[in-house]
């Protein structure tokens, strides 16, 4: 009997979802850089407005800022101080990732259509045509990506192509199911209504053993990001509520991150209310490998970046 | 101050660009589309709407793109200067692909058209619909900026679109996402039949898939995703030119459509003659992975695990190599396993055998997991 009463017990306390923490508010800001004087953007009149596409960490937990409309990359310590930048000889690259804090790689996907290496002094090493085998249209890519052998582009979210090998040599492409992970892997996500579906398997594997199924409280509208960290993935997606009727108004609107371990199980989850705005921007969130996810945000007075980490918990 | 001035002549000049109401024909969502494609390789030009077709495609050939210039110190336009004939504006080719507010053909220039902020609200030629409901042919509009959809969106909520995007862009095509401070609008007269009730198409696609749409409601579903199986019987492959071990040996695979030659996985390396992490060296794993390092005996005495020639062996120390012989791994503690020279154990060889059954079946399951049964 007493053994029954200790069970009931550590069943009430058992709380619903184990380690699953929510912090529903905005983290403080990290990095704030003023439009103009900082930073560029270009407001579009009967065209597309433009900030700063992409940025990504560094491995020493700075990062890079692609300020393409000032023709540089901003580079920035691990404590956010400004450390210089690095000279781009366009003004349309929309995708931006690094290898070691050695190599920095390109994309422009819309007008030269190419891969560049370049390293940090901004001497390009080397500058591939993106159109050709498994990649028909260069406007189709949707991610730059680093796996454990060599650096890949998604193409529409459904499969990732090997662009160079992990010695940043070009390779003859070979093709992925999915997005890109570490331990040569690949998850596959979609998303219905308020849930989303999301797999890992190693390369190409028809084994989807490892497949969960994570819920929202309200629609999800896109999934915005997915990568791995040391201890597990990350998953970002967009929740919209949209009014029923004319003219549909957002009726409410937040990001959602949320940390799972290696079997997909979630671990912690935190929202963002910092939303895309209209300016064209690729990527909006990163993750270091340390787990600190980083959100690059469109703000009215200047460029903002905000950052969650598994381990603040 | 010039500036403000053109501007406002040319914001002018947009809203007085409607006089000529004819409702927009009836016809497929494919024909709005086909003018859309058509457009794409075309310039951009601030209050142009005007390029030429061949079909569905655009005709360089005998029509010039065009060339839009930002001026010195700018970043887009209206700051720009175009020449050639040709180019169009986001408004522009929305208006011109929906045949909004007339009929009027892809290459006739400075005929009347809408901004993109006319497409936010209700207008008697569409409607404005949730953004969660996009599908082909429709519109995302801001107050500054208009695009066509052209497709229901991927699996992440991505859309493909066509879009004038900018002086240094011109017409793209291109995935990409919407925020929700864009509104959805639907043209009207867009037929709303184009195929029998369960009529199936299929088409191949990549070079080794297919994929199929089918008839509902009498309209055409998405096409499905471009899949295919892999060769039977099993093709091998190279991957890579300077793979090494285990990773040069690949297999011929139709992924999304595409055939690709898919290696080996570097996974840990073991004492089995191969280069399973792929680094040039057979079983150059650690002792952990390799199973060395652990206490062993048979016949000759007393000695420790080696892997020798991809096998794992009991090396008798100051012994010839007849004692240096293949081991089986007993465990028989957590912090490592003694190991027997099989045939001359000092045990009872049912003891062995039964040892020797657990061996091979944790061996079995482990070796599915990429896991030594050393390490445990």
């Amino acid at each position: 009997m007493k053994i029954i009463n200790v069970l009931i017990l550590l069943f009430t306390l058992t709380p619903a979802f184990p380690g699953h923490s929510v912090v529903s508010k905005n983290s403080d800001i990290d990095l704030s850089l003023e439009w103009d004087t900082q930073v560029s953007r270009f407001l579009g009149n009967e065209s597309d407005s433009r900030g700063p596409a992409s940025f990504c960490p560094k491995t020493d937990g700075g990062k890079l800022i692609l300020d393409q409309e000032n023709f540089r990359i901003l580079e920035f310590d691990s404590n956010n101080t400004y450390s210089g930048y690095i000279p781009l000889p366009s003004s349309t690259f929309n995708y931006i990732g690094q290898k070691n804090d050695e190599y920095i790689i390109l994309l422009d996907t819309l007008v030269s259509q190419a891969m560049y290496i370049l390293n940090f002094h901004g001497e390009i090493l080397n500058e591939i045509d993106l159109e050709g085998r498994y990649i028909p249209k260069s406007g189709f890519i949707t991610g730059l990506l680093t796996g454990d052998d060599g650096i890949y582009v998604e193409i529409s979210h459904r499969y990732s192509v090997r662009i160079l090998n992990r010695n940043m040599k070009d390779v003859k492409r070979t093709i992925v199911r999915g997005r890109i992970v570490s331990g040569y892997s690949s998850v596959i996500c979609s998303f219905s209504g308020n849930s989303i579906n999301i797999s890992r398997q190693p390369y190409n594997s028809d084994n989807h053993s490892k497949t969960k199924r994570i819920f929202s409280a309200n629609t999800i509208n896109r999934i915005i990001h997915v990568q791995d960290y040391t201890n597990g993935t990350v998953i970002i997606f967009s929740e919209v509520e949209f009014s029923k009727s004319y003219p549909y108004a957002v009726e409410m609107q937040r990001n959602t991150i949320v940390f799972l371990n290696r079997n997909l199980e979630e671990k912690a989850r935190f929202y963002s209310y910092n939303m895309l705005g209209l300016m064209d921007q690729k990527t909006e969130f990163t993750v270091h490998t340390d787990g600190t996810v980083h959100q690059m945000y469109y703000g009215e007075t200047g460029l903002e970046f905000y950052s969650w980490k598994r381990g603040e918990i | 101050m010039m500036k403000l001035f053109f501007i406002s002549i040319f914001a002018y000049s947009l809203t007085l660009s409607t006089p000529v109401k004819s409702a927009p024909p009836e016809e497929p969502v494919e024909s709005i589309l086909c003018r859309g494609y058509s457009a794409v390789g075309f310039s951009y030009e601030w209050g142009g709407e005007c390029w030429c077709s061949s079909g569905c495609d655009p005709d360089l050939n005998n029509c010039e793109a065009g060339i839009c210039t930002v001026n010195d110190g700018a970043t887009g336009c209206p700051e720009c200067t175009h020449s050639g004939t040709y180019g169009a504006d986001c408004s522009g080719f929305v208006s011109k692909a929906w045949q909004v507010p007339d009929t009027y053909a892809t290459n006739q220039c400075d005929v009347a058209r809408y901004t993109a902020a006319s497409f936010t609200a209700d207008h008697e030629y569409w409607n404005v619909i949730p953004m969660n409901t996009l599908s082909p042919g429709d519109a995302v509009a801001s107050s500054t900026h208009v695009i066509l959809v052209t497709d229901s969106g991927d699996d992440w909520g991505n859309y493909e679109v066509i879009e004038a995007k900018g002086c240094i862009y011109g017409i793209v095509n291109q995935v990409r996402t919407f925020s929700t401070s864009y509104s959805g609008a639907r043209r009207i007269n867009l037929t709303d039949c184009n195929c029998e009730e369960g009529e199936i198409q299929t088409e191949n696609c990549g070079d080794c898939g297919t994929t199929e749409r089918r008839c509902v409601g009498c309209m055409w579903s998405e096409w499905s995703s471009c899949e295919g199986p892999s060769p039977t019987p099993e093709e091998s492959c190279s991957p890579e030119n300077g793979a090494q071990g285990e990773c040069a040996r690949g297999t011929v695979l139709c992924v999304a459509g595409f055939r690709t030659c898919q290696g080996k996985l570097p996974s840990t390396e073991i004492c089995d003659g191969l280069d399973n992490d792929c680094d040039g060296i057979p079983d150059n794993g650690t002792p952990v992975s390799l199973g060395e390092g652990y206490k062993c005996s048979n016949e000759c005495g007393e000695g420790t695990s080696l892997c020798i020639d991809g096998v794992l062996k009991c090396n008798i120390p100051d012994t010839g190599t007849e004692c240096t012989v293949e081991i089986l791994p007993e465990p028989t503690s957590n912090d490592g396993c003694s190991c027997n020279f099989n045939g001359n154990s000092g045990r009872s060889e049912a003891v062995f055998i039964i040892f020797l059954i657990i061996y091979l079946i944790r061996r079995k399951i482990l070796n599915v997991q990429n896991l030594n049964i050393r390490n445990l």
